[in-house]
C-alpha cells in the first residue's frame, strides 16, 4: 500500500461526503467507510499484518484520515440537519395576518381614573386621602360648614333628603359636596392636617349639563401658617400637574359659607371656535379660601391658633376637559363604547 | 342681576369701556356672566325719511316707497305696513343687518319689485310689542344715522352673578359703591327727598319683632298711565315685565337702589291701615302670581283690619293690587327679619325679587327715605299728591365692630397691604375706621352689609379692591410626615377597579338609587332599605341601591338593545342601608360568551363557574383566601335559587355569585342569561391577612387518581373535603377533573373523578405510606357520603 493511495482516499471521500444531499445518503457513506466493513476500518484492521516500524506511520496517517472523514460527515450532517429544519419550518408557516386570539379588554371609567390622578398629585404635594360618608347628617352636611337653616347659599344645594333620621334623630341628607370630609377629619385628627377627599356627591338637578349625582374633590390645609398665598402656590401647583402643563389662573372673589375669604379659580383655556379659529378664554375650574373660622370651631380646631384653605372642585368636568369628553350624561349610563373610547387601561402607563 | 350701563351711570360717574368695566366687577366679586351690547344687535339699521308711498303694481296691501338713508339717491323698499307715507321719520335695516331671530336683510325682489332695505316695526327691533304698523320716530337725526345712537338704543345691558353674602349689590346703587371703591368711577350722590309730611289718616301698627320697621306713604288722585320709556327699557333689561306706572317705579327703585317696596290700591281696602303681624295660622291668601297660599304662625302676614293682604317681604295680594284704574295707593317700603323671609320663602317656594333681597338682607335704615323716593317718582310719572308717610318702628340698632389687626393682611390674606391703605379702602367702602393703635383698626361695617363678623371679611374686603391676582402665588413646604388619617377602603376600591378591568370587565359607574321595587328584589333586608324623601324620579330613583346588581342590568339591557352579544360589565361602588350604613362592593356582570365566533377559539357561553373564578380572583386580590371559604346557597331570591351561592367564613359572606333567576330578568326585559358576582370589599378589608410560610419540599410529589360514583346531591365540596382532610400536611391538592352524569350511570347518580397529590416535607413517600392515605379517604366517601369507587 502507498500513501498515495491514502490521500486520494480521503480527497475522494470529503467529495463524495460534499456531494450528499441527505442525511440517509450521509448514513450510507458512513457505514461505507467508518462501518465494521468500512473501507477505512478495513484499513486500521490491515495494521496488525504490518511490521512495527510501518505500523506506526502508516496507523497515523490512516487515523488522520479517519479523523478527517469524521469531522467531515459532522459538519455535512450539521449542515443537512439545518437545512432540514428550516424546511420543515417553512412548512410550518402561518397566516400572521389572521386575526389574534379574543382577548376580553376591560376599561376603568374615565373618572375613576381621574379620581386616581387627583389622589396622586395630592399626596405628593402632601396631602392624605380620607373619605366621608355620602349618607350624611344636615349637621356635616351643613351646619359645622357655616350654612345654617335659612341660610341662602342650601337653596344653591338642592339637597336630597333621606326618610330615614339617624340614631339622634337628625336630619339625614346625601351629601352635597365632599366638604363634610373636612369636618370629620379634623374631628378625628384634629390640626395640623393635610388632607383631600373624592367621592360621589347628590343635588336634586338633572339636565344637559347636570347629573343627579356626580362628583367632587375636596383638600383641606389647616397649620398655624398657612395662608392665602399658599393656597394659591399648592392650587397652581395642583392645576399644573394635572393639566400636564403650566396652567395660567385668575382667582376671583366668590362666596362659600365655609371660607372667607373665598375664591374662585378661572384657568385659561384654549379651544376652538365655530369658525375653526383657536381663541382663549377663562374657565371656571374650582372653588377655594381660607377656612372660617366657625367651620374651625365647630371641628374641634382653635381658630386662635390655626388657619388654613380649602378647596373643591368638580372631578367630572375636569374629566371631561383633560380627555376632551362631551357628554356628561353618558358617563352615568353603564355604556361599554364610551367606556371602552375614553376609559384606561388597568396597566396604563402614565405619560 | 342685569343693569345698563347708562343705569349705572347715573349713580356712578364714569367713562371707562364696557371691557374695563366688566374686569373691575369681575375683580370686585360680581361675576359677569353676560354683556349684551344693544348696539351690537341694531347694526346696519338706520334713521330714513319716507319720501313717497306708491300703490304697489301687483299687490293691493304693499307699497312702494322712496326712503332717503342718507346716501346719494333714495333707496326703493317696499313696505306693507298701513301707515307708511310720504313725511314719515322710520327706522330703516339696510343689506347686512341681522335682526332678532337671525333675520338677515338683504335685496330682494318683492312680487316682481325691488326691495333694497325693510322698513321696521318695533317688534321686528324688539323694542316692543306693536306690530300693526312701522315705528314713526320723533328725532331730527339725519337720514342715514346709525338709529341706536340717535333714538337712545345704544345701551348696553350687564348680567352679574351676585353672591349671597351680598344683597345690598343686588342694586345698581351697591354696585356703583363697590366700583367706585375700586377707582372705576366716582359715586354719585342721592337726591334727597323733601321729607313728607306725617299723616294720622294712614294707620301702620307693627305687632312682630320680625317686622322692625314698616314705612308707608298715602298718594291720592294719580293716573296709572304705563311708565316713561327709560324705565321701561331699563325694567326690560333687568328682566321685569312693565305694568303700569305704579308698579314699574317699586321695582324701579328695588333694582336700582335695593329696597324692596310694594302698592295697595286703596279702593280695594277697607279703611287705611295695615298691619304687620305673624300670620294666623290656616288663613290663605291669593297672592299676585295667581296662586293660594296657606300661611301658618311663623309666616309674617301684613293684614288690612282682619284681612290678609300681603305675604311680609316675599309678595302682595292680588285682591288689593293696583291696575291702570287705581287713582289712590298706599306705598310700602318695610324691613323684615331675613331668616323669617328665608324659611317661609322655601316653605311656599315663592320667588320674587323681594324675598331675594329680603332673604340676603336690606338696609333697614332704608325703608323711610327709599318710600319717599319712590312716592316722589310716582307723583312726577302720574301725577296725584302725596297726602303723607307713616313710619313705625325703627332700624334695629346694632354693635358690630371688628377689631382688625392689619398685619393679619400678610399672616392670613397673604398680601402685606399697610394700615393706612387698609383704612382708605374700607372708608371707601363705607365701613367706619377708628385706628386705636399701630396696626390696630376698629372697623364698623356699613348697615347694608351683611356676614361682616370677623377679621377675615375685612380682608376679603381689601384682597378684592386690591385684586386676588395681586397676591403672591407660594408653594408651602409641606412636613414629611403625613398626617394620620387615611382611608384604607380607597386603596381596596383602587385595586379592584384594576383586577377587574384586567380581568376583562369595564367599569360603569351607574346611579346609586333605583326603583323600590328593583332595591327590594335584590335585598334580603328591605325594612332597611334607605329611601329619599324628594327623588329626582319617584318611581325610577326613589330608593338607595341596597346592590350594585340593578344597575349593571339597566346597562347591560341598554347595551343589549344596541346590539351586544358579549357584556363584562363591573362597577366598584356602595351599597346603602340604614342598618348596616354603607359598604363597599365590587360587583360584575357576565352576558353572552366572551366573544363572537372566531377561527380560533371556540364561543363558549359563559356561566356559574367562569364567575366564580373571577370572584375568587378577585377575592385574592384582596388578600382574602376564597378557596377555603365554605359555600352555601343562600343567595337572595334574584339569584337563580339552584345556580348561586355565597361564600362564607362563619358568619361573614364574603362574596355571592350565580345566575340571575329569570324571573328577575324579565322584569329588565332580558332574554338569556347573565351571570353576576359581588364582593363586599368592606369585610375584605376587615379580615386580616393570612399567608402561611413558604416550604417548598424538594422530595417527590406523588399523585393518585380515583373516581367515585355518588348520589347527585352530594356537592363536589364534600369530597374535596374527605380527601383534604385525610392527611392535613401530607395532601397538596386535590383536584377534579371530570364529572360525568348520564345514561351510562343509574337514575340520581353522577361520577366524579379526581387526582390527590402528596408530598412530604422530609422524605419521598413510600407506596404504603401514599396507599394508607388515600385509602382513609376512600372509607370517608364510601361510609359518609355514600359513593362507590369504581374500578
Amino acid at each position: 500500500m502507498s500513501t498515495v493511495n491514502l490521500s486520494a482516499l480521503k480527497e475522494q471521500s470529503l467529495e463524495s461526503i460534499n456531494a450528499l444531499n441527505t442525511p440517509t445518503d450521509l448514513e450510507g457513506l458512513r457505514v461505507k467507510l467508518l462501518g465494521k466493513n468500512g473501507e477505512i476500518t478495513g484499513l486500521l484492521k490491515t495494521l496488525g499484518s504490518l511490521p512495527p516500524e510501518e505500523r506506526k506511520s502508516f496507523g497515523g496517517e490512516v487515523n488522520a484520515v479517519r479523523s478527517a472523514v469524521t469531522e467531515a460527515l459532522a459538519a455535512r450532517k450539521e449542515k443537512l440537519d439545518a437545512i432540514a429544519l428550516e424546511e420543515k419550518l417553512m412548512s410550518e408557516t402561518l397566516d400572521i395576518t389572521l386575526p389574534a386570539s379574543p382577548l376580553a379588554t376591560g376599561k376603568i371609567h374615565p373618572i375613576s381614573y381621574v379620581m386616581e390622578e387627583l389622589e396622586t398629585i395630592m399626596e405628593r404635594i402632601g396631602f392624605t386621602t380620607v373619605q366621608g360618608p355620602e349618607m350624611e347628617t344636615d349637621f356635616f352636611n351643613f351646619t359645622a360648614l357655616n350654612i345654617p337653616e335659612n341660610h341662602p347659599a342650601r337653596q344653591d344645594h338642592d339637597t336630597f333628603y333621606l326618610k330615614n333620621k339617624d340614631e339622634n334623630g337628625e336630619r339625614m341628607v346625601l351629601r352635597t359636596q365632599t366638604s363634610n370630609a373636612q369636618i370629620h377629619s379634623m374631628m378625628a385628627h384634629g390640626a395640623p392636617l393635610r388632607v383631600m377627599s373624592v367621592g360621589r356627591v347628590y343635588r336634586c338637578d338633572s339636565d344637559m349639563t347636570h347629573t343627579p349625582q356626580f362628583h367632587q374633590m375636596e383638600g383641606l390645609c389647616v397649620d398655624k401658617n398657612i395662608t392665602f398665598a399658599h393656597m394659591k402656590g399648592v392650587l397652581h401647583r395642583f392645576l399644573t400637574e394635572f393639566f400636564e402643563r403650566d396652567i395660567k389662573m385668575r382667582l376671583r372673589p366668590a362666596y362659600f359659607p365655609f371660607v372667607e375669604p373665598g375664591a374662585e379659580i378661572d384657568i385659561e383655556w384654549t379651544y376652538t371656535a365655530a369658525d375653526g379659529t383657536q381663541k382663549t378664554r377663562w374657565l371656571e375650574i374650582l372653588g377655594c379660601g381660607m377656612v372660617h373660622r366657625n367651620v374651625l370651631t365647630n371641628a374641634g380646631v382653635d381658630p386662635e391658633e390655626y388657619q388654613g384653605f380649602a378647596f373643591g372642585v368638580g372631578v367630572d368636568r375636569l374629566t371631561m376637559l383633560k380627555y376632551g369628553v362631551n357628554d356628561l350624561r353618558t358617563m352615568f349610563e353603564g355604556n361599554i363604547p364610551f367606556t371602552h373610547h375614553f376609559g384606561m387601561d388597568a396597566a396604563k402607563v402614565r405619560k | 342681576m342685569k343693569f345698563t350701563y347708562s343705569w349705572l351711570k347715573e349713580l356712578l360717574d364714569t367713562d371707562v369701556s364696557v371691557e374695563k368695566l366688566c374686569e373691575d366687577l369681575t375683580q370686585l366679586g360680581h361675576e359677569v356672566e353676560g354683556v349684551e351690547d344693544h348696539a351690537e344687535s341694531l347694526k346696519k339699521v338706520v334713521i330714513g325719511h319716507v319720501l313717497e308711498r306708491t300703490q304697489h303694481p301687483d299687490a293691493d296691501k304693499l307699497g312702494v316707497c322712496k326712503v332717503d338713508v342718507g346716501e346719494e339717491t333714495a333707496r326703493q323698499i317696499v313696505c306693507g305696513a298701513p301707515n307708511v307715507r310720504a313725511g314719515l321719520t322710520v327706522a330703516v335695516a339696510l343689506d347686512g343687518a341681522v335682526l332678532p331671530g337671525d333675520f338677515k336683510i338683504k335685496p330682494t325682489k318683492i312680487r316682481g319689485v325691488e326691495s333694497n332695505g325693510m322698513i321696521c316695526s318695533a317688534r321686528e327691533l324688539e323694542l316692543g310689542d306693536d306690530h300693526d304698523g312701522i315705528m314713526e320716530l320723533k328725532c331730527d337725526a339725519k337720514p342715514g344715522s346709525d338709529f341706536a345712537g340717535a333714538m337712545g338704543h345704544d345701551d348696553t345691558t350687564i348680567e352679574v352673578a351676585i353672591t349671597p353674602n351680598r344683597g345690598d349689590a343686588l342694586s345698581v346703587l351697591g354696585l356703583a359703591r363697590d366700583l367706585a371703591a375700586l377707582g372705576t368711577g366716582t359715586l354719585k350722590g342721592i337726591q334727597l327727598p323733601d321729607r313728607l309730611p306725617e299723616t294720622e289718616e294712614l294707620k301702620i301698627s307693627l305687632e312682630t319683632e320680625y317686622c322692625p320697621v314698616f314705612s308707608a306713604s298715602h298718594i291720592e288722585g294719580l293716573k296709572n298711565i304705563p311708565s316713561p320709556d327709560w324705565m321701561q327699557q331699563r325694567l326690560k333689561a333687568a328682566g321685569q315685565r312693565p305694568i303700569n306706572a305704579v308698579v314699574d317705579v317699586t321695582n324701579y327703585i328695588a333694582f336700582t337702589y335695593g329696597q324692596p317696596l310694594h302698592a295697595y290700591d286703596i279702593s280695594k281696602l277697607k279703611g287705611l291701615s295695615l298691619t304687620a303681624r305673624m300670620a294666623t295660622e290656616g288663613d290663605t291668601f291669593e297672592a299676585l302670581d295667581e296662586k293660594t297660599y296657606k300661611l301658618n304662625n311663623t309666616d309674617i302676614g301684613i293684614y288690612n283690619g282682619d284681612r290678609l293682604v300681603g305675604i311680609g317681604g316675599i309678595m302682595g295680594g292680588e285682591n288689593t293690587a293696583v291696575d291702570e284704574n287705581t287713582t289712590d295707593i298706599i306705598l310700602e317700603a318695610a324691613n323684615f327679619d331675613k331668616d323669617m323671609i328665608a324659611s317661609t320663602g322655601q316653605r311656599l317656594m315663592i320667588l320674587s325679587e323681594a324675598r331675594h333681597r329680603f332673604e340676603r338682607g336690606v338696609d333697614a335704615h332704608g325703608a323711610g327715605f327709599y318710600n319717599a323716593l319712590a312716592a316722589k317718582l310716582v307723583t312726577d310719572i302720574c301725577g296725584g299728591s302725596i297726602k303723607g308717610q307713616a313710619v313705625s318702628g325703627a332700624a334695629p340698632a346694632e354693635e358690630r365692630k371688628i377689631t382688625f389687626n392689619t398685619t393679619r393682611m400678610e399672616s392670613f390674606g397673604g398680601l402685606a397691604v399697610n394700615t393706612e391703605e387698609c383704612e382708605s379702602i374700607l372708608t371707601k367702602l363705607g365701613f367706619d375706621v377708628i385706628q386705636i393703635e399701630t396696626n390696630i383698626l376698629e372697623v364698623t361695617p356699613p348697615t347694608f352689609r351683611t356676614m361682616m363678623d370677623t377679621d377675615a371679611d375685612l380682608i376679603e374686603e381689601i384682597l378684592r379692591v386690591k385684586g386676588y391676582d395681586e397676591i403672591p402665588t407660594i408653594l408651602p413646604e409641606l412636613p414629611k410626615e403625613k398626617t394620620k388619617a387615611s382611608a384604607p377602603m380607597l386603596s381596596y376600591e383602587r385595586h379592584m377597579r384594576r383586577k377587574l378591568a384586567s380581568l376583562g370587565y369595564t367599569e360603569a359607574l351607574t346611579y346609586s338609587f333605583i326603583s323600590r321595587s328593583y332595591a327590594e328584589a335584590f335585598t334580603s333586608t328591605p325594612d332597611t332599605l334607605v329611601e329619599l324623601e324628594n327623588p329626582i324620579d319617584q318611581v325610577t330613583m326613589s330608593t338607595m341601591r341596597p346592590s350594585l346588581v340593578p344597575g349593571l342590568l339597566a346597562a347591560l339591557k341598554a347595551g343589549i338593545s344596541r346590539g351586544e352579544q358579549h357584556v363584562k360589565l363591573a362597577e366598584v361602588g356602595k351599597t346603602y342601608d340604614i342598618k348596616t350604613g354603607e359598604t363597599w362592593v365590587a360587583t360584575g356582570l357576565m352576558y353572552g360568551a366572551g366573544h363572537d365566533a372566531h377561527w380560533h377559539n371556540t364561543s363558549t357561553p359563559a356561566d356559574i363557574y367562569d364567575v366564580k373564578a373571577d370572584a375568587l380572583a378577585c377575592l385574592d386580590a384582596m388578600q382574602v383566601r376564597g378557596d377555603r371559604m365554605q359555600i352555601s346557597r343562600d343567595a337572595h331570591k334574584s339569584y337563580h335559587p339552584g345556580r348561586s351561592g355565597s361564600m362564607r367564613l362563619g358568619k361573614n359572606a364574603y362574596a355571592t355569585f350565580g345566575e340571575i333567576h329569570p324571573t328577575t330578568l324579565k322584569s329588565f326585559g332580558i332574554k338569556g342569561r347573565v351571570f353576576v358576582f359581588e364582593i363586599n370589599l368592606s369585610a375584605c378589608a376587615k379580615t386580616p391577612m393570612k399567608g402561611g410560610a413558604y416550604a417548598p419540599s424538594s422530595f417527590q410529589a406523588s399523585s393518585r387518581d380515583f373516581a367515585f360514583v355518588l348520589d347527585k346531591a352530594i356537592d363536589a365540596e364534600q369530597l374535596l373535603r374527605a380527601f383534604n382532610g385525610a392527611d392535613k400536611t401530607l395532601v397538596k391538592s386535590v383536584n377534579i377533573f371530570d364529572v360525568y352524569e348520564g345514561d351510562k350511570l343509574p337514575e340520581g347518580k353522577k361520577s366524579v373523578a379526581l387526582r390527590i397529590t402528596l408530598q412530604a416535607q422530609d422524605k419521598t413517600l413510600t407506596d404504603d405510606e401514599i396507599n394508607t392515605i388515600c385509602g382513609k379517604a376512600v372509607k370517608t366517601v364510601e361510609t359518609k357520603l355514600g359513593g362507590e369507587l369504581r374500578t
